[in-house]
């Protein structure tokens, strides 16, 4: 089991993108509360992650990380981790104070708690980056390559393999995730994903289809609709 | 192997800190190397294959230890799998442990595995239950003590230790789990958590899991001036790597018994192993302590209180102080009176935040409002704060049902304030504040009222402490007052008070408090008085001076002092906060400065114009300023017409066409908050021109409500009056809250696609019970198509929306 922790900048593009922002004008003012929130995030926000690899066999009902006890259902994972010979499964979080401080601002500084709410979205995304490429960096020691990562909740793979997935990881103990009676992970900041390790000649080609194909809120998502979906690879947004 | 007897003997002698106990290692290491998977559930085995949970507390007694700690990290209700119960599990634990020759046995209880609100929503009162089924299971197990281990949450631990407390009178060990940067994953800091649980009774507190030795060892040495009990260490065996598919830990029994020397170094006498520690580890740990002895305990006696990462100590006979901020009290202040009395807590968070920033190092929170429900008001109150400053809390009641509500939800060790020496203060006010740790500020009062004569109320302090102490709370955590009088009746009523204050500094080892500013009342110049006052009480032995720390004659007064006594080292504190000071003007503490906006026109139309540009801007206080000018010339209802109406309705329009973005939306709202505020107040109660109303909430099995809370906050401003049942909220509490109020008109929030259904299976049951209710649903994953498929009435896709929608249905 790999752990790690760090802080997180939130970018500036991205707490924007996930304010809704597309070009409007921000005055100054508005400027200066939005980055005096965003240094504080990056302050006082302790990021944390673990992840661990099992080898993967196909279960008859889905696919199954022998070891961890985790069968993962469903054709959507079978198709992402098609050709995979070791999967990774990863847990990262943002802590509690996003969520802390995002709760109590909200009634005397609403504005300041939605900076908050998006700055523990991509500080926890930042993370489960930083995690991704200690699993890359560990596949490649090895000659292998990874695919992207996974979550829970996409495509068909349901909710329901959480508790499994973070029990494996004893992601209570490691780095404080917990999981309500519905299965959504406290603190909220916090992502788990599934990582395959593919051979060099078996790598999925991933930039063929899009990522919204696998999501279940596609249409409603206000993201996908304004052209700037939340999966976007680091590159094509370097322009924030 | 250790005798049962020689155990004891040793479990007796590490509760005096004169000799080692040993415990076990990690249990779920020692299992996973006997074939437990990942993931499976640990209990099962006790019931499964009990044979393999006796081996591993078998190799442990082999290897020397004295405790056996049973298999139940996860025997919880909420953890354990369905099919097991909480009370046969410890009695099967306890049993397996026994006849695996164990010689004593330790009933283990981890977390619940859920997050206390406000950092989860699990409440203070599913946790308790959690912990009392437990803590019941435990009582009648058989077990020789308990261990808490591995929390994160002070309030969490404390809830299970007060639960164990409750059920038996077995030694209760209870440890917390650091990281890397000295906290628990909540924040909790080692002298917090050692200054609270030291003070609820726990036979010892200490550090496992998370880090190696050396982590383990910082973090209790951060303890050990701090507890009042011995300390105990379970250090994991380093750091986890996976070699081959196993998970191995980097130190082996050599190096981590090397590594637990400096955990005996830092004052450990009870040491175990945690994840990664086996039976060769613990063996090797044996053998050290057979060669050393326990180290000399580190802690002197002080006065201590705690916030979840703040400790605030005075020595005994010392001089050192700690300054209490007054301010939130209602007495004598209406509008706050007013707010708290309506269940607004956001000027309590004010006063909270601009007493700590001006430097206040405790704040007593005192909810007494007239007619109001004051232990409901407290409680609120202590939660809201401790969510956003901390600053250790001093609970001021004379109410002891409202004291023991309030000590019951800190997270920390709070001070009471206050206990007195009539009877009915004693015999209700002391067993709250021993149940729960807390210090006392103890009041020269009697049956009789306040004595006149300095004699008097110190021969109160010396009985009154005398009673503390036999209540089982120690004399170095009493702060006695010897209550300030009016000098402005009889001017020779100063001196008592001092001279009562020196005596008892002198013949008590307690502290002192004193609220200063009854002096001068009545007096002109009450500021001068007041801090002459205390400078001279200072002078006197005060050290919990109960002040007003935004006014600055008290604020400079306090500084100086501390500049004076040498507490200010170096007077860094004292340059830092008045190089800058020029003559005749006051030191600017907490001062907030605004951009400057175009000025205000003078003519009232105008006002309007400007107040809704001002609005647009998000600019807060000039649309109070804007508002209150208008309020002077128009009724209130024109007002609102005239400003906040046309603005929130130009803000949205401007968001629909995607000319602004949320925040700028928001800070319309903000800012029109302002203007509503004084609006409101301005309204006569039986006039308020309601828009309607409406209630709110976040479907059950969903935490997500930053939308709801828009949606809420944009209603309210354009006056409607909302009822917001939180998140995570049951079809039939919905329900039930429409035939409460008799509003029929609901909004529903959904962000998860997994939570639709229980959003559908409320849009039923509100149709089906109230058939005109009106239901309107939003949130991220609901489209118009899914919102009527579910039967909604209406969908709205953002706050605008929902306004607009709400707006057009009048």
């Amino acid at each position: 089991m790999q752990r790690g922790h760090g802080r997180f900048e939130a970018r500036e593009g991205e707490v924007l993108r996930y304010l809704g922002h597309c070009g409007q004008a921000v005055d100054d003012e508005l400027a200066a509360r939005i980055e005096s929130v965003r240094a504080q995030a990056a302050e006082q926000i302790q990021c944390r992650w673990v992840w661990e690899t099992w080898p993967v066999e196909h279960a008859g009902d889905g696919i199954g990380l022998a070891g961890s006890g985790v069968t993962l259902p469903g054709a959507s994972i079978a198709e992402h981790l098609s050709g995979a010979t070791q999967a990774a499964l990863l847990c990262a979080t943002a802590g509690s104070t996003p969520d802390l401080k995002t709760r109590t601002l909200q009634r005397r500084e609403p504005v300041a708690a939605l900076v908050w709410d998006a700055c523990g979205i991509d500080a926890v995304e930042l993370a489960a980056d930083a995690a991704g490429a200690e699993v890359a960096a560990f596949a490649a020691e090895q000659g292998l390559v990874t695919g992207w990562r996974f979550s829970p909740g996409y495509g068909d793979l349901p909710l329901a393999v959480q508790p499994a997935v973070l029990a494996a990881l004893d992601a209570e103990r490691t780095v404080g995730v917990t999981l309500t009676d519905h299965l959504l992970m406290v603190p909220m900041k916090s992502v788990t994903a599934v990582v395959g390790l593919f051979s060099a000649d078996a790598a999925p080609n991933d930039s063929v289809r899009s990522r919204c194909d696998d999501c279940s809120i596609r249409d409603a998502c206000s993201l996908r609709a304004a052209g700037t979906p939340c999966w976007r690879k680091r590159d094509t947004h370097a322009e924030h | 192997m250790p005798s049962t007897e020689s155990a004891r003997a040793a479990l007796d002698a590490a509760l005096r800190g004169e000799g080692f106990l040993l415990f076990d290692g990690a249990m779920g290491t020692m299992l996973q190397a006997r074939g437990l998977a990942a993931g499976e559930e640990p209990e099962r085995l006790l019931f499964e294959r009990p044979e393999v949970v006796a081996s591993v507390h078998e190799a442990y007694a082999a290897a020397g230890a004295h405790v056996a700690t049973t298999n139940t990290f996860g025997a919880n209700r909420r953890k354990l799998p369905g099919d097991l119960d909480v009370r046969t599990t410890y009695r099967r634990a306890v049993e397996v442990a026994r006849q695996a020759g164990a010689p004593l046995v330790a009933a283990d209880i981890g977390p619940t595995g859920a997050l206390l609100e406000p950092f989860g929503p699990m409440t203070l009162d599913e946790c308790e239950e959690v912990f009392r089924e437990q803590a019941a299971a435990v009582a009648c197990s058989g077990a020789d003590l308990v261990v808490l281990e591995t929390f994160g949450d002070l309030l969490e631990l404390k809830t299970a230790l007060l639960a164990v407390r409750a059920a038996c009178d077995l030694p209760v060990l209870a440890t917390m789990t650091f990281g890397d940067d000295g906290r628990t994953f909540l924040g909790v800091t080692p002298e917090a958590a050692a200054v609270t649980l030291s003070s609820l009774g726990v036979a010892a507190v200490g550090v496992n899991c998370s880090q190696g030795p050396d982590g383990v060892a910082a973090a209790l040495r951060a303890m050990a001036p701090y507890t009042r009990v011995p300390l105990m260490a379970q250090a994991n065996a380093g750091l986890p790597r996976t070699v081959d598919g196993r998970t191995v830990y980097d130190l082996d029994a050599s190096a981590y018994a090397a590594g637990v020397a400096q955990l005996v170094d830092a004052g450990a006498t009870i040491i175990g192993g945690c994840c990664g520690a086996t039976d060769a580890h613990i063996a090797q740990v044996r053998e050290l302590l057979e060669g050393c002895a326990p180290a000399a305990p580190a802690r002197v006696p002080v006065f201590s209180v705690a916030s979840a990462d703040r400790v605030v100590t005075l020595p005994e006979r010392g001089t050192d102080i700690a300054v209490v901020g007054e301010r939130i009290n209602p007495t004598g202040r209406k509008a706050f009176r007013e707010a708290l009395a309506a269940g607004d807590l956001d000027c309590v968070l004010d006063e909270a935040e601009a007493q700590a920033a001006a430097g206040a190092q405790l704040l007593d929170v005192n909810c007494g409002v007239p007619g109001a429900d004051e232990p409901a008001l407290l409680e609120s109150a202590v939660k809201a704060i401790q969510a956003v400053c901390d600053v250790p809390l001093v609970l001021d009641s004379s109410d002891p049902v409202a004291l023991e509500r309030a000590c019951r939800c800190y997270t920390g060790k709070p001070l009471i304030n206050s206990v007195n020496l009539s009877s009915e203060s004693v015999a209700s006010v002391l067993p709250v504040a021993a149940r729960y740790g807390a210090a006392l500020i103890a009041l020269c009062i009697d049956d009789d009222g306040v004595p006149a004569t300095a004699d008097a109320r110190v021969a109160i302090a010396h009985r009154l402490v005398e009673r503390i102490e036999a209540a089982g709370i120690p004399a170095q955590d009493v702060a006695v007052d010897c209550l300030t009088m009016t000098i402005s009746a009889s001017p020779d009523r100063a001196r008592p008070v001092l001279d009562a204050l020196s005596r008892v500094r002198r013949e008590l080892p307690v502290q002192a408090a004193l609220g200063v500013s009854n002096i001068s009342f009545g007096l002109p110049s009450r500021r001068l008085v007041n801090a002459s006052f205390l400078l001279e009480a200072l002078a006197c032995g005060l050290t919990l001076p109960i002040v007003d720390p935004l006014v600055p004659e008290m604020a400079n007064a306090l500084d100086a002092h501390r500049a004076l006594t040498g507490q200010d080292v170096g007077l860094a504190d004292w340059i830092e906060r008045h190089a800058n000071d020029v003559a005749a003007q006051a030191p600017v503490r907490a001062a907030k400065v605004e951009q400057p906006d175009a000025a205000m026109p003078d003519e009232p139309d105008a006002v309007a114009l400007w107040v809704q540009d001002m609005i647009l801007r998000g600019r807060k206080n000039p649309v109070a300023a804007g508002v209150a000018r208008l309020l002077e010339a128009w009724d209130p209802g024109a007002v609102a017409d005239a400003t906040l109406i046309p603005a929130l309705d130009e803000a949205g329009r401007r968001f629909e066409a995607k000319t602004f973005f949320l925040p700028q939306l928001m800070a319309a709202a903000e800012a029109s908050g302002a203007g509503f505020d004084l609006i409101k107040a301005a309204t006569p109660p039986d006039e308020t021109p309601g828009k309607g109303s409406v209630i709110l909430a976040t479907v059950k099995g969903d935490v997500h409500d930053i939308g709801k809370n828009i949606v809420g906050m944009l209603l309210a401003n354009r006056g409607f009056a909302v009822t917001d049942l939180g998140r995570d909220v049951a079809p039939e509490a919905v329900l039930a809250a429409v035939r409460d109020t008799g509003v029929t008109t609901v909004g529903l929030s959904a962000l998860m696609t997994t939570t639709v259904p229980a959003m559908a299976e409320t849009v039923e049951l509100l149709h089906r019970e109230v058939p005109d209710a009106f239901v309107f649903v939003g949130g991220a994953v609901l489209t118009p198509e899914l919102a009527e498929q579910i039967g909604a009435d209406a969908y709205a896709k953002d706050a605008a929306e929902s306004a607009r929608l709400l707006e057009d249905r009048r």
